[in-house]
């Protein structure tokens, strides 16, 4: 259970140690463990005694008591005191039982079988899989939701600790993880040490644990604010076009749309810069189609370089440049 | 016999394909692949978002099922014009780059409100339903800055303003419903009071949190809801949020520019009644 201690440029670690269980977590759970044996003891000692008394002489029952809490403190603190270490082994249950599977799976399957057949079904059980993608995809993502359970815990035994909610807080309990088209979806029950708040001050580092693009946290219930939804998201899902079904109304009915009526043409004119002079008042251009007055020598008086590009003369009534 | 015989010609008038205003709009499909439908009655919608975000895309689709419903009229305003001109045949009003004109539509629409709600008092009603003989009116502004905040004088946005504010606020219940798009809702392009009375707003890709959070609402980017992370080549994308809900991803549909021009022609063909187009 010891820590890594720093040291060089990156840092020395103790090889061979693993830290199960945190400093500050053991001490707290000695301190229950002793707090339990005390109450488990007196208590169930005291109702040995009392029952026993009835039965026997009174000071053999009295004697037989304290054994009977004796025992039964030293048992159920026992448990209090190892419980944040059956509480991590549970945690990795799941990759403990796959590592059993793979360790122990491979050796019992070449006992069995002959080296071909064994072959066989390992290609079978590791390239199908890997080979259909849809398969692989799937397993992939299967694999993520065991994975990023482990990473948000991984990411709020931080937030926790360095939480300032005074006592020493309790890490949420963290639900099924279900695969979604852009990652991962979590929900989670957050118990006193850790709030919503400070999920959304910490949203980029959980992404970082989770080795992920972006997270969401949202709430999971209106009735409980402590039912909270985490999406993690790795990858856009929503990158292929998407056909409004409306699109194919009216088609193949023999709809002819020559029949609707378009509005007026509008001649091309004005649709260049020396077509457009600039306005008389620059606070508010009026953006109309200028109506080009010829000069004296019969040239568009517009611009500099040009007549309309159209080549075409715009009527003198403005309204009727909508023909 | 010549009765007789009538009553077996094909009718000259086509029969719509029972789309309605009150039914649900599809607009695309969420993150999890499931499609969207989105209510157009009684909701107002701000689509905001930075140029090429696919603010068109999701205006589209609303339009597309707005004019298939025949009981339901459109007003375009479009200072553009070519986003919403497309659909101009099947408007009862189009408005393009002339704020007074924009400003004279307002206030028709206004009266037509306050009608309403006349009538719906004499009636003892509160809002319309889908069997009223009186059809909604859809108002679709394209760049509501052009008209709020670019051009016109000081005196004309604000009145643009306080008209929009007023037909987002009192229209619903009498079938006005206002779809408004703009880049950057800030205050300084509407006013604040306007911009909150969107219950229902998409926000395509913005170029920075703030942005996001002004059309959404304040504070969703440090929940890492942001349009800021979404891929800007990926148009039509964007967070949808919906009367105080949470955003949701969602990917707009498309129309193309000939789909589109079909719809529109299709939907000014069924509505021939309304529009007496000739034949």
């Amino acid at each position: 259970m010891s820590n890594s201690s720093s040291g060089g440029l990156f840092g020395r670690q103790h090889t061979g140690s693993v830290t199960l269980v945190d400093q500050p977590v053991r001490v707290q759970f000695q301190r229950k463990a002793q707090l339990t044996f005390w109450i488990v003891a007196i208590v169930t000692g005291l109702i040995s005694a009392t029952v026993l008394s009835h039965v026997w002489h009174p000071l053999l029952g009295l004697l037989a008591g304290a054994v009977i809490g004796f025992v039964l403190g030293l048992l159920v603190a026992s448990v209090v005191l190892i419980w944040p270490l059956l509480r991590a082994l549970w945690w990795w249950a799941d990759l403990i039982t796959a590592g059993l599977v793979v360790f122990l799976g491979w050796p019992a399957l070449a006992n069995a079988t002959n080296v071909p057949v064994s072959l066989v079904v390992l290609v079978v059980l590791v390239g199908v899989p890997a080979a259909v993608p849809a398969i692989r995809h799937r397993v992939v993502a299967i694999v993520w939701c065991f994975a990023v359970r482990h990473r948000l815990r991984t990411a709020f035994a931080p937030m926790v600790r360095s939480g300032g909610h005074g006592r020493a807080g309790s890490l949420p309990l963290i639900g099924m993880a279900w695969p979604t088209p852009a990652g991962e979806r979590v929900t989670i029950l957050l118990r006193p040490g850790l709030t919503y708040a400070d999920l959304e001050r910490q949203l980029g580092a959980l992404a970082e644990t989770c080795r992920a693009d972006q997270v969401r946290v949202s709430r999971a219930s209106q009735s409980n604010a402590a039912r909270v939804r985490i999406d993690i998201s790795r990858r856009d899902p929503l990158t292929a076009l998407v056909i409004n079904p409306l699109a194919g109304v009216g088609r193949g009915t023999g709809f002819d749309p020559t029949i609707v009526p378009l509005s007026p043409g509008m001649p091309p004119v004005g649709l260049d810069l020396p077509d457009v002079p600039e306005p008389a008042d620059p606070e508010r251009p009026t953006g109309r189609v200028p109506r080009p007055r010829p000069n004296g020598n019969g040239s568009n008086a517009n611009g500099g370089n040009g007549s309309s590009p159209s080549g075409r003369s715009l009527p003198d009534d403005p309204n009727d440049a909508f023909i | 016999m010549s009765m007789l015989g009538s009553a077996f010609v094909r009718p000259a008038i086509p029969v719509a394909p029972n789309l309605s205003i009150f039914d649900p709009v599809f607009i695309g499909v969420d993150e999890f692949g499931k499609p969207v439908y989105v209510t157009m009655m009684y909701r107002n919608k701000l689509i905001g978002g930075e140029p090429g975000a696919g603010k068109s895309s999701l205006l589209s689709n609303y339009l597309a099922h707005a004019a298939l419903s025949a009981d339901c009229r459109l007003c375009l305003i479009d200072g553009k014009q070519v986003e919403l001109g497309l659909w101009e045949q099947v408007a009862d009003v189009f408005v393009g780059p002339d704020q007074k004109h924009a400003i004279r539509t307002l206030l028709r629409v206004q009266q037509v409100m306050d009608n309403r709600y006349a009538y719906l008092r004499q009636h003892r009603r509160r809002k319309i339903t889908r069997d009223d003989a009186f059809s909604a009116i859809l108002i679709v502004i394209d760049e509501i800055a052009y008209f709020s905040a670019t051009v016109g004088s000081k005196t004309e946005q604000d009145m643009f303003s306080a008209l929009l504010r007023d037909l987002v606020a009192r229209g619903r219940a009498v079938g006005i419903i206002v779809l408004a798009a703009t880049q950057r809702p800030s205050s300084d392009i509407i006013p604040t009071s306007l911009r909150d009375l969107f219950a229902w707003r998409f926000c395509g890709r913005t170029s920075n949190d703030s942005s996001s959070d002004i059309v959404l609402g304040h504070g969703w980017a440090s929940k890492g809801y942001t349009a800021n992370s979404l891929d800007p080549t990926n148009q039509g994308s964007g967070l949808l949020i919906a009367e105080g809900g949470t955003p949701k991803l969602v990917k707009a549909a498309y129309l193309t520019d000939d789909d589109v021009i079909h719809l529109a022609d299709y939907a000014a063909y069924i509505r021939r009644p309304q529009h007496a187009l000739a034949a």
